[in-house]
């Protein structure tokens, strides 16, 4: 740090912060074995302590991706808002500005690289996004929020140490493969041909007896596309705030279509 | 991840462009900065911003130390250990948060490079300055593809530049107070190369 020594007053209130801060901080979890029995009803309790959490959090998140034509990227920094159950908003940024910026509510998305000016507005009910509610399918993933309906329980399987749901929803198909601790593990999704998706759940974090996601792996069926998500500095608030959520295109960038918008992306990433 | 990064450094080489061009051809808003320079060889000032997290609904100050060296060098040290530097043959990013060092080519430091090249070869011609209100300058490259869309200066004492306005082709707004300009002998290319300290993996860009 430049700028001299610090004082005395300045140290101690250092100190005093990382101890209130350290008191503060998730613990990496690893919670119990449970018999299979109860993890229908252990998933079920934590999923809803989830939902109700992740109405209004706010994480950062470090990203290690490879994408198509590019290959493996540099690890990005970003910040992560969910509004449950159905928003959220991911900006990539550094200390010198924003990368990438993409907010979503219910069919709703925008979606923004501002060094390359280019930004879209779509609606998955009018646009051919290739997925429906991409504000839901974000919170998901995020909160670890895969409810399966009531009657796909019964018709689970247990394989060893997966129980394993699967159901259909307007988002597509799901198979939800649960851990020995109750929590997600494994969740893949199919809507069409246009979407297949896996999910895993790589770590957790303990937040007062909660589970929430400290490791998340995400992949496309074809495998060219693939991001480890570590998630650190989760916040939970009372209360949403609609503006943190919200992504606006500046002045002088014209929304294009998602097909357009996503071609331009990946012809500038390909050069 | 890059662009708006050049548009930083970019800026920042921009105060120090200048060493081979004829003295007159230089503008308005880098003239005492340069002339110091190329009777020195090196600057550096503290410099400061504010990095605003609309997501999280938090800011954060940042502070450092900016180092410039004729003919394309800059270097910048955060607080926190996050180093930034371009020089002609490319430019270094060490992210301690990230574990990574990013190396990039002459590729990535290209556009970065244009707006002092622009100013270098034919200023004012290429570059339009126009005088603000209290004792500031906007500069705009005419046709430049750089990531900087804008970028506006205001001087303090001495001449130097003391704020500095950034404004991306995104239209995202970034201010750098500078302060405290020391001038002193240059320490050449390998004081704005780095080196990965241990635990950090290197990543090769264009």
């Amino acid at each position: 740090m430049t700028g001299g020594a610090r004082s005395g007053r300045t140290t101690l209130a250092a100190v005093a912060g990382l101890a209130v801060a350290a008191g503060c901080a998730p613990h990496p979890a690893a919670f119990p074995t449970l018999p299979v029995e109860a993890r229908p009803a252990a998933y079920r309790a934590a999923l809803a302590r989830r939902e109700a959490l992740g109405r209004a959090v706010d994480a950062q998140l470090t990203v290690w991706a490879r994408a198509p034509h590019v290959g493996a990227l540099p690890a990005m920094n970003a910040s992560l808002a969910l509004a449950g159950p159905d928003a959220f908003r991911l900006r990539v940024a550094s200390t010198f500005g924003t990368a990438f910026d993409c907010g979503a509510r219910g069919d709703s998305i925008v979606a923004l690289v501002p060094g390359l000016r280019l930004g879209t507005a779509a609606d998955a009910r009018r646009d051919s996004l290739g997925l429906r509610g991409p504000g839901a399918l974000g919170f998901r993933v995020f909160a670890a929020a895969w409810r399966p309906p009531e009657q796909a329980w019964s018709a689970a399987r247990d394989s060893g140490d997966r129980l394993t749901v699967r159901w259909h929803d307007a988002g597509g198909s799901l198979r939800l493969a649960i851990g020995p601790d109750g929590l997600p593990a494994d969740v893949e999704l199919e809507s069409g041909d246009s979407l297949a998706v896996r999910t895993r759940y790589r770590g957790w974090d303990d937040h007062d007896g909660v589970a929430w996601p400290a490791v998340i792996e995400i992949e496309s069926r074809d495998g060219e596309l693939k991001a480890r998500c570590r998630i650190e500095g989760t916040h939970f608030r009372d209360q949403p705030a609609a503006q943190r959520l919200e992504v606006r295109l500046p002045h002088g960038i014209e929304p294009l279509s998602w097909p357009a918008f996503r071609r331009a992306v990946e012809a500038a990433s390909a050069r | 991840m890059r662009a708006e990064t050049r548009a930083v450094l970019a800026a920042l080489l921009a105060l120090a462009v200048g060493g081979a061009a004829p003295p007159g051809a230089t503008l308005e808003s880098t003239r005492a900065l340069l002339k110091r320079l190329r009777a020195t060889g090196r600057a550096e000032a503290a410099i400061e911003t504010t990095v605003e997290d609309p997501v999280a609904g938090r800011s954060r100050r940042v502070r450092g130390r900016l180092a410039l060296e004729l003919p394309h060098r800059a270097r910048l040290d955060l607080d926190g250990g996050e180093i930034l530097t371009l020089r002609e043959d490319g430019g270094d990013w060490l992210q301690p948060g990230s574990a990574q060092l990013l190396r990039s080519g002459p590729r990535s430091a290209a556009p970065a490079l244009r707006w002092s090249e622009l100013l270098l070869a034919s200023a004012p011609d290429s570059v339009h300055e126009r005088a603000l209100d209290g004792g500031g300058f906007e500069l705009r490259a005419a046709g430049a593809d750089s990531a900087v869309a804008v970028q506006r200066v205001w001087l303090g004492a001495g001449g130097y530049p003391a704020r500095l306005e950034v404004e991306d082709a995104g239209g995202e707004r970034r201010t750098w107070r500078l302060s405290g300009w020391s001038f002193g002998h240059a320490r050449g290319r390998d004081a704005f190369v780095l080196s990965a300290p241990r635990g950090i993996t290197v990543v090769d860009l264009p």
